[in-house]
């Protein structure tokens, strides 16, 4: 049953019982979104790399409120990162050059992961390997383990030789790494995608084809900065990874792109600065949204966006998230 | 560390320079944790990714100081922006001296900034202590005239139009006497804090360095702010901005 608001604005007069309505309407409102067996409470989570482990910011916002936070990539051995200087900042957003510094899995088992697991909300193991047997290796290692909700898998980080794009771009790389993971593995398995390939679609549909229960599109596009005083890069590694509010159209394209081409659940990733820009995400065919750098200026976004959202579907009188997903109307005969 | 956001009033501005400003700013919650070596970041507006990193100058009743630089388009902005001014922190580690023994600060261009809240966190509790304080002219001197800390600076100017002539670390060398082993506080420009490193080095002296980088989060997360500490990076925001000054690795002095 669709309920709308502005009925009730014009047919009830009587304050108390619009009240009454109001709040029963908003009980109503239903934000939650599934990955396979995963329930999220609403369809806002937090980008891999931009929120630590997980309790980094729990001085500043009440985690609880999110989705799923999801966290740092994590890889078999601990790794030191790539020698600084690490960032560039642009004025559309920022270039990272991390290397995917982190403390390693164990240590992320015996330090974090319980604390992790009592911020009340859901969480997802982002990992990343050296090899693909790293993949099934990581899944083998975490699957134990209480406290966690899923995996992402990170085939796509621009910023290591391997483990990086070179096995995102490979659909046949993909469908491996996928399976391996999807077989070994309790918790649903999101593949998160890169978005330095023109067509999507072949890996997307590998990704899906090898078990996977969800696809984050996507991770950062390849980028550069020159400094042309002393014409050398702004980062030692010449390339990096760019985020920021240019990525959206990029990555919305691609999502275009995947959610005709595949029937599991996209996440939608990549330049979200405010709840307007989720919701071009879900409206093309999210159904939910990772936020990423945006967090660093504005730790307070995460929360922003969810309201927001919620405001929106009030507005336009939608009472399932559901309702609103993939309603992009193209006007061409597709 | 227990960060919090304040959307913060300015309280009061004193121009030093035309370039460099200290602002009082009334964030009540900031203030009551600050201590002596950590920092703010501020957001310096809508055109503007990331926010920037601050040293907390002092902090007392509800008000925090700072000592703005203004050293880009972002830091430009900041000081266009109207009131009140977004501020995160306070963030990082604090300056730790020893219990007992002389200290001894040393602080280059805004680098002079961490060092002056703790002069008088030390200077409150009748601790020994010498500030040097190093400026390329008297006119780019980073403290003002009427604070009470001014009479009690050794100031070096480099081209000798105030106090010492030459570096601050040059002025520090002529001061200290060879048997002398005070602890040192620094924070200042990478060529300054290397110089101070060998004098140190020389002198068997101990002591930590307050360590700058470009910075993302500035709450542990991004790992953006790397520097080579201890045959590893530790993390500006978060394990810094003070480190012990033999744990910096030769590769962040090359």
């Amino acid at each position: 049953m669709e309920v709308k608001p502005l009925i009730f604005d014009t047919i009830i007069n009587n304050h108390s019982v619009f009240s009454i309505q109001y709040s029963v309407f908003r009980i109503f409102m239903n934000l939650t979104t599934n990955i396979a067996s995963l329930k999220l409470k609403n369809p806002v989570m937090t980008a891999s790399g931009a929120f630590g482990y997980g309790t980094e910011y729990s001085p500043l916002i009440d985690i609880s409120k999110l989705g799923a936070i999801i966290t740092k990539t994590l890889t078999l051995e601990p790794r030191k990162g790539n020698p600084p200087p690490r960032i560039w900042e642009l004025p559309y957003g920022m270039l990272n050059s991390i290397g995917l510094a982190n403390i390693g899995v164990r240590e992320f088992i015996d330090r974090q992961l319980e604390k992790v697991s009592r911020l009340g909300t859901a969480v997802i193991v982002n990992i990343a390997g050296k090899e693909a047997e790293d993949y099934p290796r990581l899944i083998e290692i975490l699957d134990p383990h209480p406290g966690f909700n899923a995996y992402e898998l990170n085939v796509s980080c621009p910023n290591v030789k391997k483990a990086g794009m070179l096995f995102g771009i490979d659909p046949e790389a993909v469908f491996d790494i996928t399976r391996a993971c999807s077989t070994a593995a309790k918790h649903p398995i999101i593949v998160k995608l890169t978005p330095n390939i023109t067509d999507p679609t072949e890996v997307a549909k590998a990704a899906e084809e090898a078990g996977a229960s969800a696809l984050t599109i996507a991770n950062t596009v390849l980028g550069m900065a020159v400094d042309i005083e002393n014409r050398i890069p702004r980062l030692p590694f010449v390339t990096a990874g760019y985020s920021g509010p240019g990525m959206k159209p990029i990555n919305l394209a691609k999502l275009y792109q995947v959610r005709r081409a595949v029937d599991i659940p996209l996440i939608g990733c990549g330049g979200i600065m405010d709840y307007r820009d989720a919701l071009e995400y879900i409206i093309t065919g999210a159904t939910s949204v990772q936020i990423g750098s945006a967090v660093f200026k504005n730790p307070k976004v995460l929360l922003e966006v969810i309201e927001g959202i919620e405001g929106y579907m009030k507005e336009k009188g939608i009472e399932d998230i559901s309702d609103l997903t993939g309603t992009l109307k193209t006007g061409v005969d597709l | 560390m227990n960060p919090v956001i304040e959307e913060a009033e300015i309280t009061a501005k004193t121009v030093l320079t035309q370039d460099l400003f200290v602002f009082k700013l009334s964030a009540p919650r900031i203030s009551a944790s600050a201590k002596p070596g950590q920092f703010v970041q501020i957001d310096p507006g809508e055109k503007f990714f990331l926010r920037r990193p601050f040293s907390i100058q002092d902090a007392y009743g509800d008000e925090i100081e700072i000592l703005i630089k203004v050293v880009g388009e972002g830091t430009a902005s900041l000081l266009r922006r109207e009131q009140p001014w977004n501020i995160l922190g306070p963030l990082g580690c604090a300056f730790s001296p020893p219990y007992d023994g002389e200290i001894c600060l040393v602080g280059g261009g805004v680098g002079a900034a961490p060092l002056k809240f703790l002069w008088r966190y030390l200077n409150d509790i009748g601790r020994s202590v010498e500030f040097f304080i190093g400026a390329r002219s008297a006119s780019e001197i980073p403290v003002d005239k009427t604070d009470p800390v001014f009479s009690h600076l050794k100031i070096a100017a480099d081209d000798g139009s105030f106090g010492f002539k030459g570096t601050v670390v040059e002025y520090l060398k002529s001061e200290l006497p060879p048997e002398a082993r005070p602890y040192i506080c620094a924070c200042g420009p990478r060529p300054m804090l290397s110089a101070l490193r060998n004098l140190m080095l020389e002198r068997d002296l101990i002591g930590e360095f307050s360590l700058e980088s470009r910075m993302a989060c500035g709450m542990g997360v991004c790992q953006g702010c790397a520097v080579p500490v201890d045959g590893g990076y530790k993390l500006v925001c978060k394990d810094g901005p003070v480190f012990p000054f033999d744990e910096i690795d030769g590769r962040y002095w090359k």
